[in-house]
């Protein structure tokens, strides 16, 4: 276990401090953080216009009353409500390219003014053409976020290569012009070179494949969003994810590239459930909300279960900080529990540690593959407590129940080993006595 | 003083806030206390002291070592942070000053 432990501070926490830190995953994370908030307004726009029962297929009481005012609230709000949603979520990929504009121009220290417009304009030229010359918005929202990607990395670091060497260079300093003028005219070469690989790539590529350029991207990432759409995926995913947690490393060197397939599968589930999909039919069943709130219940490692275990313990020291860290746990927040319990080099809590998250993922995966329970369409935050989250998620009270189930089976796998810590830490507390 | 803690949202972080600011009034210390998430760090470095870093991201150390008077990662501390001991934390911090 020394041995293990030594290599992965050595060899594998480098690693993941470079990919964790490196500029674009850094950008990227920036860019999916601005957006939580608008994310969460589209999905909340989207699920109030949605009542989750007919209310004319029920039998008169107080149901049928509430889901009756429901959808008359949501026939007069719908439209605006609508507005909202599409603003925000059908634009996603529009917004990404943007937000990796300002970001990494921020990394570099530039003016972000040139950088936003270069990247979010390169990213519209292969998103926007289509086959027969007019204009398309199809790709501007999940299924064009690798676009995005793709489109901003590229076209920032031409556009950063060709300014840094001064290629085309139009030198306005000292004519008198103002410098925001002399940022934007003085660069034009640059644009245009830009603009014109860009457009004549993303031609190329449409009159050899037939259609928009989003169209092939998809192709290639398919079998990788396959591949995170399945049991196997999210088992892999999860255990990375909970081994470098043990180590106190946080997990955005793995979740933060693994966003943007969660967003993507998650705003085509959402887009399919706007245009009437029903919720047990969506396209995908790991996304967003999947991961985040029936995975990550209380906090990675779905340590919720463990929280109130530790909060009515017997030991006094692992009460206090199960107290401690049982509301932000509550709300997905463990870093109490995993320093302090601890939980980081614990090897009387690996076990449960790796093994609940996935295990929630497999159940969850299950309930909704066999239709017991309803795809998540709508993403109400990470911060959002599990039952609470899996309802809006879905808009299915059996989603709140699995939430409440998965807290228990959690605990349950949690305890047998968290008694062995606890008779470790009571066998401590009673060995040496406390100062009280 | 101006005390600058990071972690990747700001939000572990952000809940020891509040205990470090209460123990330094305690200690009639001046201290201004803030929890940013990483990626912020450029905008806050004018006029702060000290750079904690939750144990999280201690990889980033490296990152911002060279960048401010003093930066620490809560290696050695991090049960400490995991219990919120705003005392203990305070008084390393002190240490270094």
């Amino acid at each position: 276990m020394e041995k293990f432990t030594a290599f992965i501070e050595k060899h594998i926490a480098p690693l993941a401090n470079k990919l964790g830190r490196n500029k674009y995953v850094v950008a990227l994370q920036n860019s999916f953080f601005a957006m939580i908030p608008f994310i969460t307004v589209g999905a909340l726009a989207l699920v109030l216009i949605s009542p989750p029962a007919d209310y004319t297929t029920m039998d008169p009481g107080v149901a049928r009353s509430l889901m009756q005012g429901w959808q008359a609230f949501a026939d007069f709000t719908g439209p605006t409500f609508n507005f909202i949603n599409m603003v925000t979520m059908n634009l996603l990929a529009f917004w990404i390219a943007l937000g990796m504009g300002l970001n990494l121009a921020k990394h570099h220290k530039m003016t972000p003014a040139m950088p936003i417009l270069v990247t979010t304009m390169s990213f519209l030229i292969w998103a926007t053409m289509n086959p027969d010359g007019s204009l398309t918005f199809d790709y501007l929202g999940g299924t064009g976020l690798f676009v995005a990607l793709v489109a901003s990395i590229l076209s920032f670091e031409l556009y950063r290569t060709l300014t840094e060497k001064k290629v085309g260079h139009i030198d306005l300093s000292g004519a008198g012009v103002p410098p925001a003028l002399a940022d934007s005219l003085g660069n034009l070469l640059p644009v245009v070179i830009i603009f014109l690989i860009f457009g004549v790539s993303g031609q190329i590529i449409m009159s050899i494949t037939g259609a928009p350029l989003p169209e092939l991207m998809t192709i290639l990432m398919s079998p990788l969003l396959g591949l995170v759409d399945s049991i196997g995926g999210i088992i892999f995913l999860a255990v990375v994810v909970m081994i470098l947690w043990w180590f106190g490393i946080h997990d955005s060197v793995i979740t933060g590239p693994l966003d943007v397939f969660l967003m993507s599968n998650y705003s085509a589930n959402m887009a399919a459930f706007a245009a009437g999909t029903a919720a047990v039919s969506l396209p995908y069943i790991v996304n967003e909300p999947f991961w985040w709130t029936f995975m990550t219940i209380g906090g990675s490692g779905a340590t919720l279960g463990l929280a109130v275990l530790a909060a009515t313990s017997k030991s006094k020291q692992i009460r206090t900080v199960g107290r401690l860290g049982l509301i932000p746990a509550i709300f997905n927040i463990n870093e109490p529990l995993i320093f302090g319990l601890p939980i980081m080099y614990n090897p009387t809590l690996l076990i449960p540690f790796v093994v609940a998250m996935p295990l929630n993922g497999v159940i969850t995966y299950i309930c909704m593959a066999t239709g017991i329970v309803s795809k998540s369409f709508a993403y109400g935050g990470w911060n959002m407590p599990a039952p609470f989250g899996a309802f809006i998620a879905t808009l299915d009270v059996k989603a709140f129940i699995l939430a409440i189930a998965l807290i228990a089976i959690d605990a349950l796998i949690y305890l047998p080993f968290f008694k062995v810590y606890e008779k470790q830490k009571l066998a401590e507390e009673t060995a040496v006595p406390t100062e009280e | 003083m101006n005390i600058v803690m990071l972690c990747n949202l700001g939000m572990s972080t952000g809940m020891m806030v509040k205990k470090l600011e209460q123990e330094a009034a305690k200690r009639n210390l001046e201290a201004t206390v803030h929890a940013y998430p990483m990626v912020e760090l450029d905008e806050h470095l004018d006029g702060t002291d000290a750079i904690l870093l939750g144990p999280q991201i201690r990889f980033a150390l490296d990152d911002i070592k060279n960048r401010l008077v003093l930066s620490q990662s809560w290696q050695s501390l991090r049960q400490d942070f995991g219990t919120m001991n705003a005392a203990k934390v305070l008084d390393e911090l002190m240490k270094l000053m």
